[in-house]
């Protein structure tokens, strides 16, 4: 490998978190020079990223380009850096939709913008140094980091009810890490280290597995979110500004379904076995009764919302599918590994199919002014081309072939048939409800007349409006068509996380 | 023959406090300020002394005086802490006019009770210095006596102190009668010949329980912690902010080190009561402090039972009775101080309508004012809810760690839930900086470079956490080999 004495993951994440706290000593007046090194800074860090993609041997699943410091001598906590196939994808996601964003801001001019890119890199670089630490405790710190600049994104520049939601959105989420850290204190205890492989080999009774799986299950779920601890993201969306959403549900919620990989599958199957019964009826429940809150919605950004939930279910079916097939013949494994290929493919799928429906609605609100779907009507006719591509993203929303929204879905009803009929027939439902409440979604608002002053006065795209939604859709459809590009990647590691899973049992 | 060298840090601060005096008041008002920078420099002359002469000091084998590594890191650590306190408070006390080199010279009198407090290997010696110590904060506290507040709460804490100091010489005497000595060697013997498992019956030990219970009232209430905490609000209330920065800065110090003292070493045979007092005393600090600071509208009161809290995490620490959990005590104590320094220190320099900050409402729109104050004092409201990479979040997890290990998960989750409550009031006072819309006029008494860095160095404490880790690594294990 080339570049094999460069460090480069520490230089994937220092790269953003630097750069974020450096632009905060640019002064705000100069406008243009924050923009412009916004977003060369999250240019070079998608440059790294795919500098990393180029190096990655896929062929096999042990870590890759490890980077291992001391960093707390007294309990022997290190620095400790590296990525697997599972990784590697949610960094590519991170930061291609974060140089997205940056650059959807471009043309905006908002009050103290150079905090508001710097927090946006700050926040990228935490979500990197998330997916890349293979130190428990170091994993903890980026994973609680991310509330900060996320808590004040969305309390200095989100809507009226901003203070509601951003503390709202803390507590939740800080209440569900504090039990994942005394979880994973007491495992480091019991593995005498903190690094996350050593854990798998743990052997724990079942009562010990069930109390850390709940722990890690509360941390987990509420990220990504399940129902019923979902009521905190309608609610941070709503008052989110636009670019916060698209970040808070294309990456922000990954880190759920990650963490449940990471943590969950390898450390506690026979919780996950015996919890079973429970936890498959809370996804089919987020897929079945969100899609039908989100279909009764009026606000744009909360019927999202609710979808991302509905979508971020089939995920952790996915993972939760697993963990039924313990114990079972070959064939069967082989299909386990398929559900979690597709919940991973379902996420990064997920991730860019918001990113562009946020990115639609941020538009239409900077236009109209409003986010209810009742004050907007025949947009179509007024901006074509962005109708065109916001309709594309509907469509996919649906679970469309051809795009990434149905590749995720597939596979995971695959192995759902395979489980039990019941619970592929109880999930397919969102093939029609998704596709409900988004096409419904398209029909009120791009189609018909145009009914008021507002949308008639619609300026058409600018162009740092348009490259953001035509790149994510091109990457829509091309990981629609050709989903090996992204599957082959994470192939070895998933292969492997079944095997220590079975094993294990 | 006595060796008089190795006291001779507290020389050093007597006979500065003995020149200073006199040397004040021959100074006309326009040069006070070189009696404030020649204390300043007798403070850091000290902490340096103790520094260079570390393995001289430790050879004495005193039966009285004890001069170990570990109570000399705890005295460089209080001398620096006073030395920026002084910084603070000698900014405030120019800007409002009320600049007395007697404010100084008081505290330095505290300083030495507090010394001789960490220092004491004998009962009656450690009264002397808590009551030195407790004498000068009463002063200091009734300084601004133009206040009503202020006097109302120096006569609380003086009736309170008083009563507490009857509970320890209660506690004092029982074991002299018990056990006949003073000495903390002597009485550690003594104990140690009991036996304890067989129980309760032995009328010896139900004395030295006594005796326990006694002294660690007294002590809790010197500390802060619940339910002897009633004094703390009012008192923070009641005196100028840079006076509140002192008392719930140092003075926990001392107290900690003379809990360690008696709790892990003197009353060690012992453990098995004490333990449990010390995890209901630590119980009912969490719960009181973290639930009561919720409803607070000033911020010094805000902040007194944000203090209360704190202590019952290091209670928590002590209550392991292991030493993996006294490092982590340690380090929590010392992460609480300089944490603590930075957020009154800051406060203090913040001025609105021309008076000292009162309400947690007088911050709003702080952002919008000066953004990097607020900056600052997010990182260190931050640090106190103990979200990471900030150093409070090392501590926290130290102490939980320490939990943990020594099989007490469920108090360790309990730990860890109130820290959910508690994040609660520091994330309102982030809302007013950040969120709220400025509605007073903020200005600071000064350039806040030195609080700047001083932040940005707690900032780097809590990237590398090593560097106070190791410090409690050393001094602890060093006091456990000895």
């Amino acid at each position: 490998m080339l570049y094999l004495d460069i460090p480069l993951l520490s230089l994937l994440i220092w790269t953003p978190l630097i750069g974020g706290v450096l632009l905060l000593f640019i002064d705000q007046k100069n406008d243009q020079l924050i923009k412009i090194s916004g977003f060369t800074i999250s240019t070079v860090t998608l440059f790294i990223s795919i500098v990393l993609l180029i190096n990655f041997d896929t062929s096999q699943y042990l870590l890759q380009f490890n980077e291992k410091h001391i960093w707390i001598y007294n309990l022997d906590i290190n620095y400790h850096l590296a990525v697997d196939g599972f990784s590697l994808l949610f960094i590519l996601l991170t930061t291609t939709v974060t140089s997205l964003i940056i650059l959807f801001n471009f043309s905006e001019s908002r009050q103290q913008n150079n905090k508001y890119i710097a927090l946006f890199l700050i926040l990228e670089g935490l979500l990197l140094g998330v997916f890349c630490a293979f130190d428990s405790i170091l994993f903890y710190i980026f994973f609680e980091a991310m509330l900060i600049p996320l808590f004040l994104i969305i309390g200095i520049w989100g809507g009226p009810n901003r203070v509601y939601a951003t503390i709202k959105f803390f507590i939740y989420t800080l209440l569900g890490s504090v039990l994942m850290l005394v979880a994973l204190l007491y495992l480091s205890f019991k593995a005498n280290s903190f690094y996350i492989l050593d854990y798998y080999n743990l052997v724990l009774s079942l009562d010990t597995q069930i109390l850390i799986f709940l722990a890690f299950l509360i941390a987990f779920g509420i990220k990504v979110p399940m129902w019923p601890v979902h009521t905190w993201l309608p609610d941070a969306h709503v008052e989110a500004p636009s670019s916060g959403s698209v970040i808070l549900a294309a990456v922000l919620l990954k880190v759920g379904g990650y963490g449940m990989i990471r943590f969950l599958l390898p450390i506690t199957p026979d919780a996950g076995f015996y919890l079973n019964n429970f936890l498959i009826p809370l996804s089919l429940v987020a897929i079945i009764y969100i899609s039908f809150v989100a279909i009764a919605q009026q606000d744009m950004k909360k019927l999202i919302a609710y979808s991302s939930i509905a979508h971020m279910g089939f995920v952790t079916l996915g993972i939760f599918l697993v963990f039924n097939t313990i114990g079972q013949a070959q064939d069967i494994q082989n299909i386990s590994h398929i559900g979690l290929q597709g919940a991973i493919m379902q996420m990064l799928s997920h991730g860019l199919i918001s990113a562009g429906l946020f990115i639609c609605i941020g538009i239409i609100y900077s236009r109209t002014k409003s986010r209810m779907i009742d004050d907007q009507s025949g947009i179509g006719q007024v901006m074509p081309v962005f109708s065109a591509l916001m309709m594309f993203f509907l469509l996919a929303n649906s679970g469309l072939p051809g795009t990434s929204g149905f590749v995720g879905e597939f596979m995971v009803l695959i192995a759902a048939i395979k489980n039990n009929i019941m619970y592929a027939v109880l999930a397919s439902t969102t093939l029609v409800l998704a596709a409900s409440y988004s096409l419904w979604l398209g029909k009120r608002v791009l189609f018909g007349e145009v009914n008021n002053d507002n949308v008639a006065s619609m300026k058409i795209l600018r162009f740092d409006e348009f490259w953001p939604l035509l790149i994510l859709a091109i990457l829509v459809i091309l990981i629609g068509i050709k989903p090996d590009l992204l599957l082959n990647i994470s192939e070895e590691s998933s292969m492997n996380m079944i095997k220590i899973i079975t094993n294990k049992y | 023959m006595i060796n008089y060298l190795y006291i001779f840090p507290e020389i050093i601060i007597t006979s500065a406090l003995c020149f200073i005096i006199v040397l004040d008041l021959f100074l006309p008002n326009k040069l006070k300020y070189i009696s404030y920078y020649l204390i300043q420099l007798s403070l850091i002359f000290c902490a340096y002394y103790i520094y260079s002469h570390i393995s001289y000091l430790t050879n004495n084998n005193s039966e009285l005086y004890d001069t170990s590594i570990f109570s000399n890191i705890f005295k460089i650590f209080i001398l620096l802490s006073l030395a920026m306190i002084f910084y603070y408070t000698s900014v405030f006390l120019k800007y409002f006019n009320i600049f007395r080199t007697e404010y100084f010279l008081i505290t330095l009198f505290g300083l030495l009770g507090m010394m001789i407090m960490i220092s004491s290997q004998n009962m009656l010696l450690l009264y002397l210095g808590i009551e030195l110590l407790s004498l000068s904060l009463y002063s200091v506290i009734a300084f601004n006596k133009n206040s009503l507040f202020s006097s109302e709460a120096a006569v609380k804490y003086y009736i309170l102190g008083a009563i507490s100091s009857g509970f320890l010489l209660f506690g004092i005497s029982l074991i002299y009668g018990l056990t006949g000595s003073l000495n903390f060697n002597e009485i550690f013997i003594h104990i140690a010949s009991f036996n304890i498992t067989n129980g309760i019956d032995n009328v010896q030990v139900i004395g030295l329980l006594f005796a326990l219970i006694f002294i660690l009232i007294s002590l809790s209430f010197k500390f802060g912690a619940a339910p002897f905490h009633m004094w703390i609000p009012d008192v923070y209330h009641g005196s100028i902010i840079t006076t509140t920065l002192l008392l719930s800065t140092i003075p926990k110090i001392a107290v900690f080190v003379i809990l360690i003292k008696l709790l892990t070493n003197v009353f060690s045979g012992l453990f098995l009561f004490w333990a449990d007092m010390v995890i209901i005393l630590s119980i009912l600090s969490i719960l009181i402090g973290n639930i009561v600071a919720i409803s607070q509208t000033n911020i010094k009161r805000m902040l007194a039972y944000s203090t209360i809290a704190n202590i019952g995490f290091i209670l928590l620490g002590l209550s392991v009775g292991s030493i993996i959990g006294y490092k982590a005590a340690m380090f929590y104590t010392l992460t609480y101080v300089v944490t603590t320094i930075a957020a009154f220190g800051l406060l203090s320099q913040l001025i609105c309508r021309n008076k000292p900050i009162e309400n947690i409402s007088d911050l709003s729109g702080l952002n919008s004012t000066s953004p990097f104050t607020a900056f600052l004092l997010m990182f260190i409201l931050l640090s106190y809810i103990g979200i990471p990479p900030f150093i409070g979040f090392h501590a926290k997890l130290f102490i939980i760690q320490s939990l943990v290990e020594t099989n007490n998960i469920p108090l360790g989750i309990f730990a860890v839930l109130m820290t959910v409550v508690g994040s609660y009031y520091y994330l309102r006072v982030i809302k007013v900086i950040y969120f709220d819309e400025a509605k007073n006029v903020l200005a600071s008494t000064s350039k806040l470079y030195i609080t700047g860095i001083y932040v940005l160095g707690l900032i780097l404490l809590g990237l590398l956490p090593d560097v106070l880790g190791q410090l409690s690594q050393y001094s602890i294990s060093n006091f456990f080999n000895t």
